[in-house]
């Protein structure tokens, strides 16, 4: 059986910064799963995931978190990003999944969970990048942050999976 | 370069695995089908892990064991829709849900997700279980997220896997399911 699950690019950051791009992603695998293991130096915020730059209003989510209290569900339709989870400030950990990626008949389904234990967070979120082109660049920023960067010690990395 | 795990870039308390395999991966064609099927599922993994999208005009993707047709499985959730959470489950069902889907509002592009893992999936003493992360976002509309578990009541390793649409109705094209077979340590 053919191996795979296999790491394209890792980034881990030396001083605080706004956005990450894994840029040149090759075509060579069927799924990718980006990891980030980071957080807000001084705030609170959000973090996105956008594909090949497009920052028009052509992604979807919606999404399930839960605080330790209480549960709560809330969407986003025709918007800029695809949210990934909450960031405090603390080291939290976000996953992002996307399938079919190098296709070029499919809009591009998105699953993220996230889990940041000083917010007491747990997300998961389905999205949709409404664009049927291959995605061959993704970038990882913030939104509706009062700190527009991520910590420094963040650390980014890009696998890719490619089915038989 | 192979990884050793999900070395998650030194996190803590990530699962390691010291091999993801590509076991076979099976693609709806032109025509719509009733289901797909994984046959001869080799035993030499730990666990087992499906990553797929689908569509289908009904609401829900299933999967059976074994062929396996009768009341002998379980399946609970947690899933938001955007405004409202909810959890529940279904008692005795003859199969159980792993992906959400767009049913009939869905276009020829967009397909609702999943990632589903099979625990133990060899070992004759334990009772079967699954648990699936899966969503579709719709652009227009609501979309809905799910999160399952389920339980197949039977201590048989699981040798084949049936994907179906949960009412009957047709996987359509492009829909897509691909095996994985994940060894630990």
């Amino acid at each position: 059986m053919p191996s795979t699950y296999t790491p394209i690019a890792h980034n881990k950051l030396t001083a605080a910064t706004a956005t990450v791009t894994f840029s040149s992603i090759p075509a060579t695998y069927t799924d990718l799963i980006v990891v980030a293991n980071t957080g807000q130096p001084t705030s609170t915020g959000e973090i996105y995931l956008r594909a090949n730059g497009d920052s028009g209003s052509n992604y979807s989510y919606t999404v399930l978190s839960g605080n330790g209290s209480s549960a709560s569900s809330n969407r986003a339709i025709s918007t800029t990003v695809m949210f990934g989870g909450a960031l405090g400030i603390n080291f939290g950990l976000y996953t992002f999944y996307l399938f079919g990626y190098s296709d070029s008949v499919i809009y591009k389904p998105i699953l993220a969970r996230s889990d940041e234990a000083i917010l007491n967070t747990n997300v998961i979120a389905t999205g949709i990048w409404l664009n049927q082109s291959p995605i061959t660049s993704l970038t990882l920023g913030q939104f509706n942050s009062g700190n527009n960067n991520f910590m420094n010690g963040s650390t980014f990395t890009l696998y890719g999976i490619k089915r038989a | 370069m192979q990884i050793l795990g999900v070395i998650a870039s030194g996190i803590s308390g990530n699962l390691y695995f010291a091999s993801y395999d590509s076991i076979a991966t099976q693609t709806v064609g032109g025509s719509p089908v009733s289901s797909v099927t994984f046959n001869s599922i080799p035993a030499g993994y730990t666990h087992l892990q499906i990553r797929g999208y689908a569509q289908e005009s009904s609401d829900t993707v299933a999967i059976r064991f074994n062929s396996d047709t009768s009341n002998n499985y379980t399946t609970h959730y947690m899933t938001g829709d955007g405004s409202n959470t909810a959890s529940g489950h279904y008692a005795s069902p003859t199969m159980m849900y792993i992906q959400t889907s767009y049913g009939a509002s869905g276009g020829s592009e967009r397909f609702g997700t999943f990632i589903c893992d099979i625990l133990d999936y060899s070992n004759t003493n334990k009772k079967k279980t699954i648990r699936s992360l899966t969503g579709c976002a719709n652009p227009t509309v609501n979309g809905k997220i799910f999160l399952y578990s389920g339980e197949w009541y039977s201590t048989n390793a699981v040798t084949s896997i049936t994907i179906q649409g949960s009412t009957g109705v047709n996987l359509t094209q492009n829909s897509t399911f691909a095996l994985y077979g994940v060894k630990v340590a």
